[in-house]
């Protein structure tokens, strides 16, 4: 009979006592998905860059492992090393991502399609309201992008989001708040039907 | 917020408009987004490949280290017996001279079990 797979906490462990290899290795293949599917959306569908920054925070949480308590989830303290990654990243391409955003700000974007149901049984329509989801999320800020990932996409709480975003829980709301309502015009063609 | 989201859905129709509609929409995407697995695909070995190489010191050092204290320890030894000797008796006064009370008993087997209350928590608290 197999022995019954490790937990994360024993397989963090295991790293940090004994610089295990094979146990972070574990670690990764547990989270990779997790964690590049949580950039993808940050990086709003950019997978290579995405990717390039998953492997990025992986380095990193190896070489912070032993500075981590176990005070948060494993997930967590790894959506925080990706968010941080990103965060720095993306300011680093500040000019370019404005060029990008004008390019792409969601004026008309539904084309020729009517807007309906959403997320309805059309497949048709529901690619393309993801499309248009993914250009007005372009167009938030990367606080309010950030925080409404952390809350929808990766299921936080406010509370760790907060964490995650390293601000108070107060202003991780008041993003997710702002972050809606330019949504909400962004794809107010979809609304209205 | 799964639990808000679920209800959110359950209550919501299909044609409401507005910040409902949005929120629909939002947790519909997450709801893709969470229930895809990205498929490993040579992910965790390219992260493995990239991390540091272990900093492991060669099997002949710790043998050339031992070897080498050693003979100091002997040359020394040999050269000077006498700084053995006194460093020995020295050590011995240090350890003997000092007072044995009740309460110095009583610290050592209190500070004991500190010690093995702590490890045995940290290990109880590892395994979880």
């Amino acid at each position: 009979m197999a022995p019954p797979p490790l937990s994360d906490a024993q397989l963090i462990a295991r790293a940090q006592v004994k610089d295990d290899r094979h146990a972070f290795a574990e670690l990764v293949r547990r989270h990779q998905s997790t964690v590049r599917a949580c950039l993808r959306k940050l990086t709003t569908g950019n997978h290579a860059l995405a990717d390039d920054l998953a492997q990025e925070t992986f380095i990193l949480a190896w070489h912070n492992l032993r500075s981590f308590r176990q005070e948060a989830r494993f997930s967590t303290w790894l959506y925080r090393i990706a968010t941080n990654r990103w965060l720095a990243d993306a300011r680093k391409r500040k000019e370019e991502l404005l060029g990008d955003r004008a390019d792409d700000l969601p004026d008309d974007e539904t084309g020729g399609v009517v807007p309906g149901d959403a997320m309805g049984s059309d497949p048709a329509r529901a690619t393309i309201l993801k499309l248009d989801l993914e250009r007005a999320m372009r167009a938030l800020s990367e606080g309010e992008r950030a925080a409404i990932v952390q809350c929808y996409h990766n299921d936080l709480t406010h509370e760790e989001a907060a964490y995650v975003l390293d601000l108070p829980v107060g202003t991780v709301k008041t993003h997710v708040l702002r972050g809606k309502q330019k949504l909400k015009a962004a794809l107010a063609a979809w609304g209205s039907t | 917020m799964t639990d808000k989201r679920h209800a959110l859905r359950g209550t919501l129709e299909p044609s409401t408009g507005g910040a409902d509609w949005l929120e629909r929409v939002l947790v519909d995407d997450a709801r893709e987004h969470h229930d895809g697995y990205l498929a490993d695909d040579g992910f965790t070995a390219s992260v493995m490949n990239k991390l540091p190489a272990p900093a492991t010191s060669p099997a002949w050092r710790t043998f050339a280290l031992t070897i080498m204290w050693g003979a100091v320890a002997i040359a020394i030894a040999t050269v000077l017996p006498q700084v053995f000797i006194d460093a020995a008796r020295e050590v011995y006064k240090l350890v003997a001279a000092q007072p044995v009370s009740l309460s110095g008993i009583g610290g050592a087997l209190l500070a004991a079990c500190a010690l093995t209350w702590g490890a045995a928590a940290y290990a109880l608290r590892a395994s979880d």
